[in-house]
């Protein structure tokens, strides 16, 4: 069947093709001139970027015309150059380091929580307490990191309840957000204390779409409460897991731009400063732009392979993907 | 026989108050740690300066003023901010919403021509970002520098919600949109009067993560909005946050206020009067966003 259908289409002629394709829009003009904001909105703001990317590979002089756009071409080719200062630098290995080890720590810790979350919320025996209990924990989700900066800084500050409370039990005052290995603690849990009541949800969804049958065959059978969640509701919810999994691998190199931009300060530079935090201080603070465009333009290669490779994988794996 | 299957009965009966232990303590300790924050700067917004200086507020306000309140509401930036922020939010969800809307239909029409060239389009716009400095410099080349529209421009063509806008329309019964074509509607008609009728649920939840990106977003405004009048409420308590020097000035300028206000309650004051709006619009919030993550489960 799907032979003769393939056969069909390569026996059409392309004049064919084209003649049905011009009838088409004649019929439906209007389609067409729907398509026209969102394209040109993409034409602007996504791919004529692109042509900025070649400062990449220039010695970009912001001046050398009256406009920084026209500025690009005027700019002297340069080659490789930027990439190989770049790649030679101390202060790129000590970003790359830090947003592998942030975002990994990311994957590896606050991964599973929502997981067990949603396991245990499903087994909480009075629903009231159960909607109660996934309404609060979904609420930070909505709120902006700004907001989170404001209500942590009152919490974790050098002079913040927690500290009241450590200088109370006769210890040490901590800085949070001015020792380079405790911020790193304070990122995940700020991004924790945001993030999993939303992946609760994700996952809830799943899990009340478990047929009840399930349950009550393997209560027949005898299964007690833990084999229940070993066997029944953990491999119902595994395709989601990994698929969720994936997705977060592709984002290891872009996630926490907005987190660590309002939650850090120079204390904490050496420790939380990942690359798109650097390319930013970099690019726009000190107007270094080629430079930081080559590290750009790295950021994206490499996130663009890491987001096709993890969804090929998905696809083999669980048999969804995001196209 | 008999004596095994009771063993078992003992085991499940034992295990589920295991289990259902476990459940509850983690409500608890889920419902502390969520609430305890959010608690304790509330109470900081609306307790006496001197108060929060010596440590003493926790989850309660301690010596009770809203002096706090008023003079974030008259004498900062908070109020032109926020409605900066109305405004861009407002404007930034009608043109997102038009645009996706107008792109969605086209695409989630069964016969259109041309729908691979435009399928590797999104493709490649999803995929590989352009970049920060490059896109800075368009919108800094375009002159769109300390206008709203470097903010609400280029986030209004999200690929991302747009196909979340397509996929529902491609889910639309067929049958009632062709009989529309044939009853003689144009593209137009087939649009307005008949699928986005039928298209409620996902327009309500598009439109709501449209409005919290952009009510949220800190980064586009931080720097494309740098002068004073043009700031959006996140940047207004950012700065509060990373700039004490200001508060602190003005704190002494005013004498009625000194002991009665610190710089961490006027903070306090405005962290929570950015979180309101998120808790208010909340239920809504739950409602929607649970349909959008269905939907998007289901085609994902």
């Amino acid at each position: 069947m799907k032979n003769r259908k393939s056969k069909k289409i390569q026996r059409k002629p392309i004049s064919k093709k084209i003649k049905d394709t011009i009838k088409y829009i004649r019929l439906h003009p209007t389609l067409y001139l729907m398509l026209i904001p969102g394209l040109v909105l993409l034409a602007i703001f996504e791919f004529l970027p692109y042509y900025g990317i070649t400062i990449a590979f220039k010695d970009y002089n912001i001046f050398a015309a009256d406009n920084p756009l026209a500025a690009i071409g005027a700019s002297e080719w340069v080659g490789f150059a930027n990439f190989q200062k770049l790649f030679g630098s101390s202060d790129f290995m000590r970003v790359l380091k830090n947003t592998i080890v942030i975002n990994g720590l990311r994957i590896i810790i606050l991964f599973p929580i929502p997981i067990i979350v949603a396991i245990f919320l499903r087994e909480v025996r009075s629903k009231k307490f159960m909607s109660v209990t996934q309404t609060a924990i979904y609420i930070p989700y909505f709120f902006s990191w700004a907001v989170i900066s404001g209500i942590f800084n009152s919490l974790l500050g050098s002079y913040g309840v927690v500290n009241t409370v450590i200088t109370k039990l006769g210890f040490e005052r901590v800085g949070f957000f001015q020792d380079p290995e405790i911020f790193r603690g304070v990122l995940l849990f700020t991004d924790g204390w945001k993030s999993v009541g939303y992946n609760v949800v994700l996952f809830m969804a799943t899990l009340v779409a478990i047929s009840p049958e399930l349950y009550e065959a393997a209560k027949i059978d005898g299964a007690n409460k833990w084999q229940e969640i070993c066997y029944i509701t953990l491999p119902s919810i595994l395709p989601t897991i990994v698929m969720v999994l994936i997705l977060r691998v592709g984002n290891l190199l872009t996630k926490g731009f907005e987190q660590i931009l309002v939650l850090y300060n120079p204390a904490v530079y050496d420790s939380a400063d990942i690359i798109g935090t650097y390319v930013y201080r970099m690019g726009i603070g000190q107007m270094d732009f080629s430079r930081s465009a080559a590290l750009g333009l790295f950021n994206s290669v490499v996130s663009a392979t890491l987001v096709i490779g993890t969804n090929y994988i998905s696809k083999k794996l669980v048999k969804r993907s995001l196209w | 026989m008999k004596d095994k299957k009771m063993k078992n009965k003992k085991i499940r009966s034992r295990s589920a108050k295991q289990v259902s232990f476990i459940a509850n303590l983690m409500c608890i300790i889920l419902l502390i740690l969520v609430l305890v924050p959010v608690l304790h700067v509330a109470a900081l917004a609306f307790s006496r300066g001197t108060a929060q200086l010596a440590g003493k507020v926790y989850l309660w306000p301690v010596d009770f003023q809203i002096e706090g309140l008023k003079m974030v509401m008259t004498q900062t930036g908070f109020l032109r901010s926020l409605l900066n922020s109305i405004y861009i939010t407002v404007v930034g969800v009608v043109i997102s919403l038009v645009v996706q809307i107008l792109f969605a239909y086209p695409l989630s029409r069964p016969k259109l021509k041309g729908r691979n060239f435009l399928t590797a389009v999104l493709a490649i716009a999803m995929l590989f970002s352009g970049g920060l400095v490059p896109t800075y410099m368009v919108i800094n080349g375009l002159g769109l520098v300390n206008t709203f529209w470097a903010v609400i421009l280029p986030g209004a063509m999200s690929t991302f919600n747009m196909l979340l806008i397509r996929n529902y329309f491609e889910g639309l019964p067929e049958g009632v949109i062709e009989s529309a074509y044939i009853d003689g509607a144009g593209d137009l008609q087939a649009l307005f009067k008949v699928v986005l009728p039928m298209s409620t649920p996902i327009i309500s939840t598009v439109s709501l993560l449209t409005a919290i990106s952009y009510w949220n977003s800190y980064f586009g405004p931080s720097i494309y909005l740098t002068e004073g009048d043009k700031m959006t409420l996140q940047v207004f308590i950012r700065n509060l946050m990373a700039d004490t020097q200001t508060i602190t000035e003005q704190l002494e300028r005013t004498e009625e206020t000194i002991g009665l206000l610190s710089v961490t309650t006027i903070q306090s004051v405005v962290t929570v009067l950015a979180a309101v709006p998120m808790i208010a619009i909340y239920p809504l919030c739950q409602r929607f966003l649970k349909q959008g993550i269905t939907i998007g489960s289901e085609k994902g």
